[in-house]
């Protein structure tokens, strides 16, 4: 590469290099034309496809474009090491290495660009994907440069002129060439005449016959035939590649068992993974995976060390570095088959419990996060102690997510966990947890659902109290009791109110009825005190829950003095109802 | 240091232009065969009638007129080149044979076209006879005039000989450029392979680009080249040979251009695993031992490793992964490397089996000590085809090579001795390949002049016809002086 920098071309190409005449206003047209095209380059280098920053740029190059054929027919350009010439004139110069176009085209051969009218704003968009630096994901797999990716885009507006550099010499020596052809051949070929006419000669195939069957059976392809071989055609893409590459190197797997070569598929095999995980395909990642699942479970004449390396590789395909990569996968808007990324998932081994649960973190579309917590949902059900550790993130996006799979497992180990989060300073973390509790349940989840009773978050005192009924804990009562009668509870909200009685009535029944009759009477003496009345509400929703004659009875004997309309007249209605009501006590008298 | 330009032909994939243009030279070749059979009133007509119209329609979108030209082997729409899929190859032959036959070199169409016209002019042109080499075109559109076609009318041929061999000769050296910059290339990747070098794939990745190209624009010169087997270190112009083998029968099936280089550079490694083989057992001059085999039929399998080691996998990677692995697998799934789930080798693997086999036989210094003459190769070939070698694929392998494959001496009734150089695309003159006169009719050496044998002269009938073939090696005469 240092001799093509030293080298300039050796002859003029299709545009004068001496200057020209040519109008300012046409020179500065080109080289704003490509300053912006360096930029919009680097916009793409900068932002990820989605970023509307993006479409100022485009839009900027497009119009520049349009403008200059406009007026013209072809952007001619010739490219020398730090400049750029039109028509022989400077239009771009630049000696630093870095950021620069003209050795960017340079460095790879081109030596002429030439836009021509009709280079449309797709184009140009494909240009700038040619041009623009390539992802580090995936440069160490590079095996292009501008001149293959130009020509794979088969412009129809672009023509340009590239040298090639072949620093192995021109192949054929002098001497082979002489060497070739000094076997010349012989001048006397009367021998060939003589076997010609003595029918020494081959009758290839005897074409004289064929032609007479017609060649068509014998070359020429039937209907089916084209079909089949057409469809076949259409089989040929990169994914199917892809397959048949794993297919060779499973079968190389086997064939290496018991040789030192065992490691170097085996880490191909890993490397492909990684690959796959790179350019999203986790459906092939998958099968590789499971394979490796299946191999290392015994039974296919694995040694255990071989055993061993594979399961080793599922460690991996589920590490911090490759959770890394997935997210960026994830996040790059990349089109990804869920049910695919799910499968993969579905492999990994415990050792990626944690990369995955701080993945959720990371990751931004909900439908691959709802796919991270079912697999940690998976995966953590004999693992709850390692997915419990995801509780002392210091994200609190991730402590609510696991607090949420912890929940969903439903494992009454996770208890112990769950109780340290239960003060977490984030409401939506505590307000997780204690769903959380609810749905593991049993007594000692009611101990800490008590603990909530007291947090300064009325919707989370109130979610943890609906969720105190399941624990089936009656220790809960007393404490039930003892915050009710604090002075101060008839300061806090009628619904939250409300809600504690019920849950009160509901886990205590004919235990805690006196009580609640009691304060269901429990008369105003002086005038217009609200908060009482608003206790009397409560505890007629509460005596609702309570089927028992006498709730009924009690209810109803407020009922007939309640002012209509009155929000205690509502609530005694209601809970009447609900208890005199085909399912309710009423039958039971 | 050498030049390459972006390929002259512009080659239209895809997209209604690129439809339009298939079905116009599909339904004319209806068309002419339908007024072989029916009167001017048959209902046969109907269908390719209303579907040119269509493909009319499409055409006359951009332009009120335009003309389908015939150049070499090749339709154009104007300037652009209409690719065939595999389905439309028979139409695309035939109809390229007839303009040629009929020594016209462009139809015209200008809007409107009715169903009328389309009608007559099948039936003139299927009833034309060229009146010689005076302007046959003049004289066809004299007869569409008569008939009342003024939609439709002929262009000249272009003028064959002279400018055709100005430009052959160019295309020859430029074929002989990329191929042995494609041997250099290859030797160069093969030596880093070996020596646990980085390998840089990007200039094979060029080269075979640059095959493409020559590929997409015409053949023959680089099979050509494929037929000289004399070459030193023969491994890399094998692995050449075997790309160019496989690129060509890609081409006919009609693969788009990154699809051949893919195929291309998947061929060019397939013996990548031999750079672990031991030279001594590769260049041995006696048949191996049962051990040396085994080490040899192990060479797929260190194929996998080799391409793991230098790339790990990509798109890339994995076909040639495939290929190297696969193609000694033959199509009846036997073969080597004997693997635990059978399955039908990749296509592009069966394709590289295939130019593999053939260009392996009729070399020297390759498995078979011994080299095959290329007919002989080819009919071994055939015989194995539906066996070894997948049949359909066969098809089209054979038509390339021909029926008196390229580099084969062949005696013609006016006992001129020649070299086949391109065989006849079109199935139905597969015995009519163009061939590179080495004598003339006394028996004395020529300066290689080359001739289509598909070419009539004045009274209609063909010019030059083989009476028989023969080996050239048994009479010394060197391939590389002609096809160099």
């Amino acid at each position: 590469m240092e001799e093509l920098f030293q080298k300039i071309p050796d002859q003029p190409l299709k545009q004068p290099e001496e200057e020209t005449l040519v109008p300012e206003s046409e020179l500065k047209a080109v080289r704003e034309l490509l300053q912006s095209l360096l930029k919009t380059k680097r916009a793409f280098e900068m932002y990820p496809a989605n970023n509307p920053i993006l479409a100022k740029f485009q839009d900027d190059i497009c119009r520049r474009f349009d403008d200059f054929f406009g007026d013209a027919d072809k952007l001619p350009l010739l490219i020398r090491q730090q400049e750029i010439l039109y028509k022989g004139q400077s239009v771009y110069k630049n000696t630093e290495k870095d950021e620069n176009l003209a050795l960017l085209f340079y460095k790879d051969g081109l030596r002429e660009l030439t836009f021509l009218e009709g280079f449309s704003h797709e184009e140009l968009m494909d240009f700038i994907e040619v041009i623009r630096a390539k992802p580090d994901l995936l440069s160490e797999n590079w095996d292009d440069d501008i001149v293959t990716l130009l020509w794979e885009k088969d412009f129809a507006h672009l023509r340009y002129y590239v040298v090639e550099e072949f620093s192995d010499g021109e192949a054929l020596s002098e001497e082979e060439v002489q060497r070739l052809l000094s076997g010349e051949s012989s001048d006397d070929l009367s021998e060939a005449y003589k076997d010609a006419d003595e029918g020494e000669a081959k009758e290839i195939f005897s074409p004289l016959e064929s032609i007479s069957m017609g060649f068509k059976g014998v070359f020429s392809l039937g209907e089916e035939e084209v079909k089949t071989l057409k469809d076949e055609i259409e089989g040929l893409t990169d994914e199917k590649f892809l397959d048949e590459a794993i297919y060779c190197l499973f079968e190389s797997l086997f064939m290496e068992k018991g040789s030192q070569d065992f490691e170097l598929v085996a880490g191909s095999l890993e490397s492909a993974l990684s690959y796959l995980v790179h350019t999203g395909g986790f459906r092939t990642a998958s099968n590789i995976l499971k394979r490796f699942r299946e191999l290392s479970g015994g039974g296919e004449g694995l040694s255990q060390h071989e055993a061993e390396r594979l399961k080793t590789a599922i460690t991996r395909a589920g590490s911090e570095s490759r959770a890394k990569i997935i997210a960026e996968v994830l996040n790059s808007g990349r089109e990804i088959n869920i049910d695919d990324f799910r499968e993969y998932l579905g492999h990994l081994d415990r050792a990626s419990i944690i990369p995955l649960s701080n993945l959720m973190g990371e990751v931004q579309d909900i439908k691959y996060r709802k796919a991270l917590i079912d697999a940690l949902v998976s995966l953590g059900k004999d693992n709850i102690e390692v997915l419990a550790a995801g509780l002392k993130s210091g994200q609190w996006y991730i402590v609510r997510n696991v607090a949420a799979i912890l929940g969903r497992i439903g494992d009454k180990k996770a208890l112990e966990y769950l109780k340290q989060a239960v003060k977490h300073p984030e409401p939506k973390v505590r307000r997780e947890v204690v769903r959380a509790l609810g749905m593991v349940g049993g007594p000692k989840a009611g101990e800490i659902l008590l603990e909530v009773l007291d947090d300064t978050d009325p919707q989370i005192r109130m979610a943890a109290l609906r969720y105190l009924p399941q624990a089936q804990n009656y220790s809960v009562l007393d404490v039930l009791v003892e915050v009710i009668t604090r002075p101060d509870f008839e300061e806090r909200a009628l619904s939250e109110k409300r809600v504690f009685l019920e849950v009160l009535a509901e886990i205590g029944q004919e235990k805690v009825m006196p009580f609640m009759i009691k304060l269901l009477k429990k008369k105003n003496f002086l005038f217009g005190n609200s908060k009482n009345e608003e206790m009397r509400v409560s505890a007629a929703y509460g005596l609702g829950n309570i089927r028992h004659k006498d709730s009924l009875r009690a209810l109803e004997s407020v009922s007939s003095h309640a002012k209509k309309g009155s929000a205690l007249y509502e609530a005694v209605s209601y809970s009447v109802h609900k208890l005199a009501g085909p399912d309710g006590v009423g039958q039971e008298a | 240091m050498a030049e390459t330009v972006t390929s002259p032909f512009k080659t239209e994939g895809s997209g209604p232009i690129a439809k339009s243009s298939r079905i116009l030279i599909n339904q004319i070749q209806v068309l002419l065969r339908t007024s072989q059979i029916h009167d001017i009133g048959n209902v046969a007509f109907d269908r390719p009638v209303t579907n040119l119209i269509g493909a009319l329609d499409g055409l006359f979108k951009t332009d009120t007129e335009f003309a389908l030209r015939c150049r070499g082997e090749y339709l154009y729409i104007d300037d652009t080149r209409v690719r065939y899929d595999i389905e439309d190859m028979v139409s695309y032959e035939l109809v390229s044979s007839i303009m040629k036959e009929k020594k016209i070199g462009s139809f015209n169409f200008q809007k409107p076209v009715s169903q009328d016209d389309l009608k007559k002019f099948a039936f003139a042109l299927n009833s034309f006879v060229p009146p010689g080499p005076n302007q046959p075109e003049e004289e066809f559109n004299n007869i569409l005039k008569e008939r009342g076609i003024y939609s439709i009318w002929a262009g000249p041929l272009e003028e064959a000989e002279q400018i055709k061999l100005d430009d052959l000769a160019d295309r020859r050296k430029m074929a002989k450029k990329t191929y042995f910059q494609a041997v250099s290339v290859t030797r160069g990747v093969m030596n880093s392979i070996k020596s646990e070098q980085p390998t840089h794939l990007k200039k094979v990745k060029r080269v075979i680009q640059g095959i493409v190209d020559i590929i997409l624009g015409e053949e023959a010169s680089l099979l050509g080249l494929t037929a000289i087997k004399d070459f030193d270190e023969y491994t890399y112009n094998h692995c050449v040979n075997v790309s160019i083998l496989a690129m060509t029968i890609g081409q006919k099936l009609g693969l788009d251009k990154n699809m051949l280089t893919k195929l291309g550079i998947a061929a060019l490694f397939h013996d990548i695993g031999k750079v672990d083989v031991p030279i001594e057992i590769l260049n041995k001059p006696a048949s191996f031992t049962e051990d040396e085999w085994t080490v040899v039929r192990k060479h797929p399998e260190m194929g996998v490793k080799a391409i793991s080691k230098i790339r790990g996998l990509n798109e890339l990677a994995a076909s040639s992964m495939a290929v190297a692995f696969e193609h000694h697998i033959f199509y009846d799934l036997t073969g080597y490397p004997v693997t635990r789930e059978k399955k039908m080798p990749n296509f592009f693997s069966r394709i590289v089996s295939i130019s593999d086999q053939y260009d392996s036989m009729t070399s020297a210094r390759v498995y078979a000590r011994i080299p095959y003459s290329p007919d002989k190769a080819l009919s071994l070939m055939m015989e194995r085809s539906g066996v070894q070698l997948d049949p359909l694929l066969f098809k089209i392998f054979a038509n390339i090579i021909g029926v008196y494959p390229i580099g084969t001496l062949v005696m013609l009734d006016t006992r001129e001795l020649g070299l086949v150089f391109e065989s006849n695309p079109n199935p139905e003159k597969l015995d009519r390949p163009k061939v590179i006169l080495i004598t003339d009719s006394s028996g004395k050496r020529v300066a290689g002049k080359t001739v289509d044998l598909s070419e009539t002269g004045q009274a209609g009938g063909y010019r030059r016809s083989i009476i028989k073939a023969l080996d050239p090696k048994k009479y010394r005469i060197n391939l590389a002086e002609y096809f160099l």
